[in-house]
């Protein structure tokens, strides 16, 4: 095999993601009590839709879409709504939430496992309302409405549509277990949106370590009809090779412009999961009320993959996957690179969650946080580019002028450079800090 | 290699060196800038602090701001009354009045309140408040990362026996930078004269504030019934002075349930240990 392209930077962490063992997808039980945050996607929080008392079924519409940026919201479960009220959320702290009540009737608003055969007929502004009304966002953890990202403005053509199944997060196998499973499925969607988009080149990138899943998309794409266009493109192993720019450019060469979006070059992103919610909602005219998530980590006694219904809390999962006897120092929602780590385990199950660690205290190390040395290390390994030391050092002394000139606002993200360092500096806790630094000043001033 | 390279070297030297001396003096003559030397004497009055209270990049930008752009002269919060009327005098107008400010932190429970979690990490406030929506349970409350500490240009804001944050009011001198970067905004400017304040700022209500923190505003609403000035309203659980009508009797503070209201002119006590130490107040 050739070399890979691939971009400039990136790390090797231990990726452990053999703990979840077989790959295969469990169901879990509906929860006894949802608690469904409003704030599902980026952008605004949607509008509830029932108020105290009423009764709902399994994907009953609960909240609406509010503004542009926004997106729907539907019950996981059938029941009572019995408080819209405060509660704990993974990714803002609090916020507030609808809370209903099984019946273990578990009845659905309608049959979610018949095909609509009408489905191929439709017109692109007719799959997009179903997207929207399905209330999809994008679930590799960014949670920006599908239906506005499917739309891009008409000046912009997508050419090459680009399903990203890298999955570089060490721990996780959801997407991983996701293509294994549902390969057939995840094809027609991708089918239905290329011919939506109009592109030109449909690409699945896949990164090296899931051969079994590049081996069948490669067979699958063989025996489907009218492929034309549709190609599975395998990644090298590596961290953040599944970040939406780097992934950019190791497919198509093309560098998104600082600031930009993916549209820019006309390419478009979207996560595996989200190409299966599509189809979900297109051809089952099922709206997003699950989704695959992984339990692991060491402090876990069985790892596994989960089709959870959203607002199960993590205490759920957790005590039903079992804790081990181990010393248990975090509690994290997504993957260890990127995710947030939980104070409290009563934090719903949200669209954005693709995981749920359980780290102990030998996978979770505290650091001594020592001085910088000037290595450079962390220069060498950021995927953008940037020199993180350098802007961390900026925003520690207040200048954030200074470090908004050296790139602090096309920081992804991605934690490279605090994982690389030797000293353990908090590089990245400080460009967080001068992008909230940063966007305030910019606020007062307006 | 002879005598004429030295001497042709040192003549072109020469003669560089002369030509560029006589265009230097010749447009220092005629190109130069008058600047107005009030500009110069107005930047030596000011104290030269740098904080940004008067809203201008620094003193010497301020002092021009007031020569050029007729600039109030009242707007020196670290210079106060005297740098004030100083420059009125030189520039010929008559002194606005200023008040004396000095920062408050409205909080004093921050050491002794509840924690959500154990927090690992930089040791700012800017930044613990973004994990999850800050360390204690208090959504109003102190983070003690003491970005406020580090912020100010004059060291008035110390620790006390609780880690808790304090400002010392004699070395304040008013210019707000803490309170543009309480990320919580727990601080405001407060008249230096008015010495009766309420450290509190939280806006739940009373059953969840006894909860979470033993000195926090439960809205009981004694010192509204005790304030003989009408002075006091409770705003959304939250006990408010209205300093336009306090005239600092100091009644409010005796009735307080849960001790949040201070008198500095009385016994200074580390705010949320007040009953314990007898700390005199360094004022």
């Amino acid at each position: 095999m050739k070399a890979r392209v691939t971009f400039k930077g990136g790390i090797h962490p231990p990726e452990n993601k053999g703990l979840c063992g077989e790959l295969s997808i469990k169901d879990f039980p509906p929860p006894e009590t949802a608690v469904l945050p409003l704030q599902q996607s980026l952008g605004s929080a949607s509008e509830p839709v029932v108020k105290k008392g009423d009764k709902v079924k399994k994907g009953t519409l609960i909240a609406r879409s509010k503004g542009y940026i926004s997106s729907n919201l539907h019950s996981s479960v059938s029941g009572e709504v019995i408080d819209i009220r405060k509660s704990p959320h993974p990714l803002l702290g609090e916020a507030n939430a609808i809370i209903i009540k099984s019946d273990n009737r578990d009845e659905p608003e309608r049959d979610y496992s018949a095909e609509e055969a009408s489905a191929d007929s439709l017109s692109s502004g007719e799959i997009l309302e179903l997207i929207q009304n399905a209330g999809i966002v994008g679930l590799g953890g960014a949670t920006f409405p599908a239906h506005v990202k499917l739309n891009p403005p008409a000046d912009k053509p997508i050419k090459t549509f680009i399903i990203n199944g890298a999955e570089c997060e060490p721990y996780l196998t959801s997407d991983h277990s996701l293509m294994l499973e549902c390969a057939d499925r995840i094809l027609k969607g991708a089918a239905l949106i290329k011919k939506m988009l109009k592109a030109e080149k449909c690409l699945i990138a896949i990164e090296e370590n899931k051969k079994d899943a590049i081996a069948l998309f490669r067979q699958k794409i063989i025996q489907l009809k009218n492929a034309e266009g549709l190609q599975v493109f395998p990644l090298k192993v590596k961290y953040p090779q599944g970040a939406e720019k780097q992934l950019i450019y190791t497919l198509t060469g093309k560098e998104v412009p600082s600031g930009g979006l993916p549209m820019d070059v006309s390419v478009l992103v979207h996560n595996i999961g989200t190409v299966f919610a599509v189809y979900e909602a297109v051809f089952l005219r099922k709206p997003l009320f699950e989704r695959i998530v992984t339990v692991s980590g060491k402090g876990i006694k069985n790892p596994a993959n989960w089709r959870v219904r959203i607002g199960t809390t993590f205490k759920m999962l957790v005590n039903h996957s079992g804790l081990a006897d181990k010393k248990i120092k975090k509690l994290i929602m997504g993957g260890p690179m990127m995710g947030l780590a939980q104070y409290t385990d009563e934090v719903p199950v949200v669209k954005a969650t693709s995981g749920i660690l359980v780290l102990t205290s030998d996978e979770a190390a505290d650091f001594e946080h020592l001085a910088c040395i000037r290595c450079g290390k962390c220069v060498s390994v950021c995927p953008m580019g940037l020199m993180p030391a350098e802007i961390s050092k900026m925003v520690e002394k207040g200048r954030i002028d200074t470090a908004k000139s050296i790139g602090l606002m096309d920081c992804m993200e991605c934690g490279s450079c605090n994982y690389i360092c030797p000293s353990g500096t908090n590089l990245l806790q400080y460009i967080k800090l001068g992008k909230y630094e940063y966007l305030r000043s910019k606020n007062v001033k307006r | 290699m002879g005598i004429e390279v030295i001497i042709y070297s040192t003549g072109v030297l020469l003669v560089l060196g002369a030509g560029f001396g006589i265009a230097l003096a010749v447009s220092s003559k005629f190109l130069s800038v008058e600047e107005d030397p009030r500009i110069k004497k107005i930047s030596d009055i000011l104290p030269n602090i740098n904080c940004g209270a008067c809203g201008f990049a620094g003193c010497s930008s301020y002092a021009e701001a007031i020569v050029t752009k007729k600039e109030k002269v009242n707007l020196c919060m670290p210079g106060g009354e005297k740098t004030s009327k100083k420059i009125a005098g030189l520039m010929g107008i008559a002194p606005d009045s200023i008040e004396k400010k000095v920062a408050l932190i409205h909080c004093c429970g921050g050491g002794i309140g509840k924690k959500k979690y154990d927090y690992s990490g930089v040791k700012d406030c800017r930044v613990i408040n973004m994990v999850a929506g800050g360390s204690v349970e208090c959504d109003y409350g102190c983070l003690m990362g003491y970005a406020c500490l580090r912020s100010c240009p004059v060291h008035a804001i110390e620790k006390n026996e609780n880690l808790m944050p304090y400002v010392i009011r004699d070395k304040c001198v008013g210019c707000g930078r803490c309170v543009t970067t309480c990320p919580r905004n727990l601080i405001e400017l407060a008249e230096y004269g008015k010495k009766v304040h309420i450290l509190c700022s939280s806006h739940d209500r009373g059953a969840e504030v006894i909860k979470v923190c033993k000195v926090g505003c439960i809205g009981c609403g004694k010192c509204v019934q005790a304030c003989p000035f009408n002075a006091i309203r409770i705003e959304n659980n939250l006990a408010v002075i209205d300093y336009s009508k306090c005239r600092v009797c100091g009644k409010c503070v005796d009735v307080c349930p849960v001790k949040v209201i201070y008198d500095w002119r009385k016994d200074f006590t580390v705010p949320g240990k007040q009953q314990k130490s007898g700390k005199k107040n360094e004022l």
